[in-house]
């Protein structure tokens, strides 16, 4: 069974008395254990998929199914819920919160939904991440502190910590110098080996994207390419 | 619920300027409500003491009446002589046995009040508030007035007391000099004609307990205050007259000489001198004084007595005696004066909200700032799972800590304050300013309830302050995490 399926989205925006279609229609579903890139230059839509896979924005039309489940008729309430229990996001800016220390970022998640206790297990899962993405002496640092390498990291075990089954990746490595951004990459390839968790990434850098097993490329919002590749 | 407080407090103290700049409003607010408040308090305490231990008891009877009135008669005062005369309190007697009957009671008299001018000849007038009493109870009820010159009135005896500030003022405006055993002539005009009484200045005084702005008050024998007030047997009762009598009163000056009205004696008609009023038994009761008239009947409770609850027992008693007469507490009895520290402080209370308002306003501005500032951290926050009470909770931590953290930081500089005031014991020339603060001095007290208080207009504060930016916080979505930077 695929974990994503993607049936038919579109989405609309309006923009002053115009209407922009960013996604005209497409279709897709997604294996669990992908390692999967949404390709395409700027404006195909490939974020706007992103997002509506990742329950932060509703298709204009269609339907996103996460593990068989439509999610269009899910209140704010439970699609909050079923984020926070099934995916992981790792965004463009890093996105960590400002007042908190590397452990904390990454331990945020754990605190949120019904089972919000540290127990002891879960520290020690929050150690293995940290040392996973190589950042045991930087526990203590608050983002500012840390390198655009090391942001990305703290991201990365913060998607993790909650174990999802998908984590989404909006341009991973967009705002980071080349060797980092392989690095980080190559962590994304490691977790997704050893933990079997799928991801789901933007990009539309031609680099990146032959590092996917599964690529689905995109153009003014339309499919153009939906195939799976081995040896990546 | 750690992590909400960790996550505001750090955002406190990471955004320090905005952080201050709305504290030390908090801060403003707090330390002057606080002081203010305490030196109302220690007022409204200094007003009680002046005018229960010196005027008013703890608890005053007088005649049920549609207007309110107080230990001076009506609190609309009315000059030129169409002052409506103060009820007086009938069924005296069974009133008393009513009070004599409080567990309670400490002491009580009774008094009449009244106002006369003081007839200077030609160095003019001076106003003077009077309080006819009956020396002995009044003054063992009100021991807390010192005789400096002179003795002080005694039963039965006619004359006055004046206090040594009213005289020093009559001295100042009047140039005129009032030495102890002087004639002094007291003019009262009223709808009942004009009075004067004349009578020797046997004691000068001053009272024990500050209440600088109230030694106007002159007191007199109460034979003579009655006299003045016009007080007399026939005025309370209702004068039969027979028809052709009340036919002769309603004419008109036309009547008089058309013939019909009045009818001419017969000529031959014999007059008897002696009775050509005729029955004069109503005009002399509308001139014989009534020694049995008074307007109130003040009452001295033992100490930590229940005041409100005597006045309570004593209403439903006169009420079940069918006594036209009814309880009041020393504010309605000190009339207009005491409830200026009312007036004051329900004017201060209207500032304090308007600089609540305004500080609600510029802290709930500063927070919506920063909810805009952070629309990416709380989009995060969401997308990352953390349902909308989530974000309430931590807008409402973090408005409370401001709050309370420099709402007790208002509570300790106020206390300071009060302390300081208190220490400094600051004079007060003006005689307003005396009556509203109820002393000489200005000692506002350290109170626990004025701290409460002021803790509750904190969080107050706080509450109403988190509302509109946590409405905003909560429109948030987690699409904006992507799309702020």
């Amino acid at each position: 069974m695929s974990i994503v399926e993607v049936n038919n989205a579109k989405k609309f925006y309006a923009l002053g008395k115009t209407t922009v279609e960013a996604v005209k229609g497409v279709s897709f579903e997604i294996e669990q254990g992908d390692f999967t890139s949404i390709a395409g230059p700027s404006g195909s839509g490939k974020s706007t998929i992103l997002n509506m896979i990742g329950l932060i924005d509703t298709p204009t039309d269609g339907e996103v199914f996460i593990q068989g489940q439509p999610v269009s008729k899910l209140k704010d309430r439970e699609v909050t819920r079923l984020r926070h229990e099934t995916i992981g996001f790792i965004f463009q800016s890093f996105n960590l919160i400002p007042v908190l220390t590397t452990r904390e970022n990454i331990e945020f998640p754990l605190l949120l939904g019904r089972n919000n206790k540290l127990t002891r297990e879960r520290r020690e899962y929050v150690d293995f991440l940290i040392e996973e993405v190589g950042l045991q002496d930087r526990q203590k640092n608050r983002p500012n502190e840390l390198s655009g390498g090391q942001r990305q990291r703290v991201a990365i075990a913060r998607a993790l910590v909650t174990k999802p089954v998908i984590v989404l990746a909006d341009e991973p490595t967009a705002n980071l110098d080349s060797a980092t951004g392989d690095a980080i990459l190559q962590l994304m390839k490691k977790v997704n080996r050893d933990l079997k968790t799928t991801f789901i990434f933007s990009t539309h850098d031609a680099k990146i994207v032959e590092l996917a097993d599964h690529i689905i490329r995109l153009k003014d919002g339309l499919v153009t390419e939906n195939y799976k590749q081995t040896g990546a | 619920m750690g992590t909400i407080f960790k996550i505001a407090l750090r955002n406190l103290t990471q955004h320090k300027v905005k952080t201050i700049i709305v504290g030390a409003l908090i801060t403003l607010g707090i330390t002057l409500t606080f002081i203010g408040n305490s030196m109302f308090e220690s007022a409204e305490r200094g007003v009680k003491r002046g005018y229960s231990e010196n005027f008013t008891g703890d608890v005053m009877v007088q005649a049920r009446s549609d207007k309110k009135f107080s230990l001076f008669g009506f609190d609309e005062v009315a000059f030129g002589g169409n002052q409506d005369p103060t009820p007086v309190i009938q069924k005296y007697d069974q009133v008393l046995d009513t009070v004599r009957k409080l567990p309670q009671l400490a002491s009580f008299t009774s008094q009449v009040s009244g106002f006369a001018f003081l007839n200077l000849d030609e160095k003019g007038q001076a106003f003077s508030l009077l309080f006819g009493v009956e020396p002995d109870s009044y003054f063992s009820t009100f021991p807390s007035i010192r005789i400096l010159e002179g003795r002080m009135l005694r039963n039965g005896e006619t004359g006055i007391m004046m206090s040594r500030k009213r005289l020093d003022q009559i001295a100042k405006d009047n140039k005129a000099v009032l030495k102890l055993g002087d004639d002094v002539l007291l003019n009262s005009f009223s709808n009942k004609g004009l009075k004067i009484r004349s009578l020797p200045l046997v004691g000068i005084y001053e009272y024990v307990v500050p209440t600088q702005a109230l030694e106007v008050v002159s007191f007199i024998d109460v034979q003579t205050m009655r006299a003045l007030d016009a007080m007399t047997v026939g005025s309370k009762d209702e004068v039969k007259v027979d028809a052709s009598t009340q036919k002769a009163l309603d004419a008109s000056n036309d009547d008089f000489f058309s013939g019909s009205t009045v009818t001419a004696a017969p000529a031959q008609a014999k007059v008897d001198l002696n009775n050509l009023l005729g029955d004069k038994s109503v005009r002399n009761s509308l001139q014989t004084i009534d020694n049995g008239s008074w307007h109130n009947v003040l009452i001295r409770l033992k100490p930590g007595s229940d005041v409100t609850g005597t006045i309570a027992d004593l209403n439903r008693t006169f009420a079940a005696s069918q006594l036209p007469v009814k309880a009041v507490g020393w504010k309605q009895a000190a009339g207009t004066t005491a409830a200026l520290t009312d007036v004051a402080q329900i004017i201060f209370n209207i500032v304090i909200i308007i600089l609540a308002v305004v500080a609600v306003i510029i802290i709930i501005n500063t927070l919506v700032i920063s909810v805009m500032e952070r629309t990416s951290e709380i989009g995060t926050m969401r997308a990352l799972g953390a349902q909308k009470a989530f974000i309430r909770r931590l807008f409402i931590a973090e408005t409370m800590l401001l709050a309370g953290f420099f709402g007790l930081i208002g509570i300790a500089v106020g206390s300071i304050g009060v302390l300081a005031i208190n220490l400094a014991g600051i004079k007060i020339d003006n005689d307003f300013l005396q009556i509203l603060f109820g002393s000489a001095t200005l000692k506002p007290n350290l109170s626990l309830g004025q701290m409460a208080l002021a803790l509750v207009y904190t969080f107050f504060i706080g509450l109403v302050s988190w509302i509109y930016p946590v409405s905003i916080a909560l429109k948030v979505s987690p699409l904006k995490a992507i799309t702020t930077e």
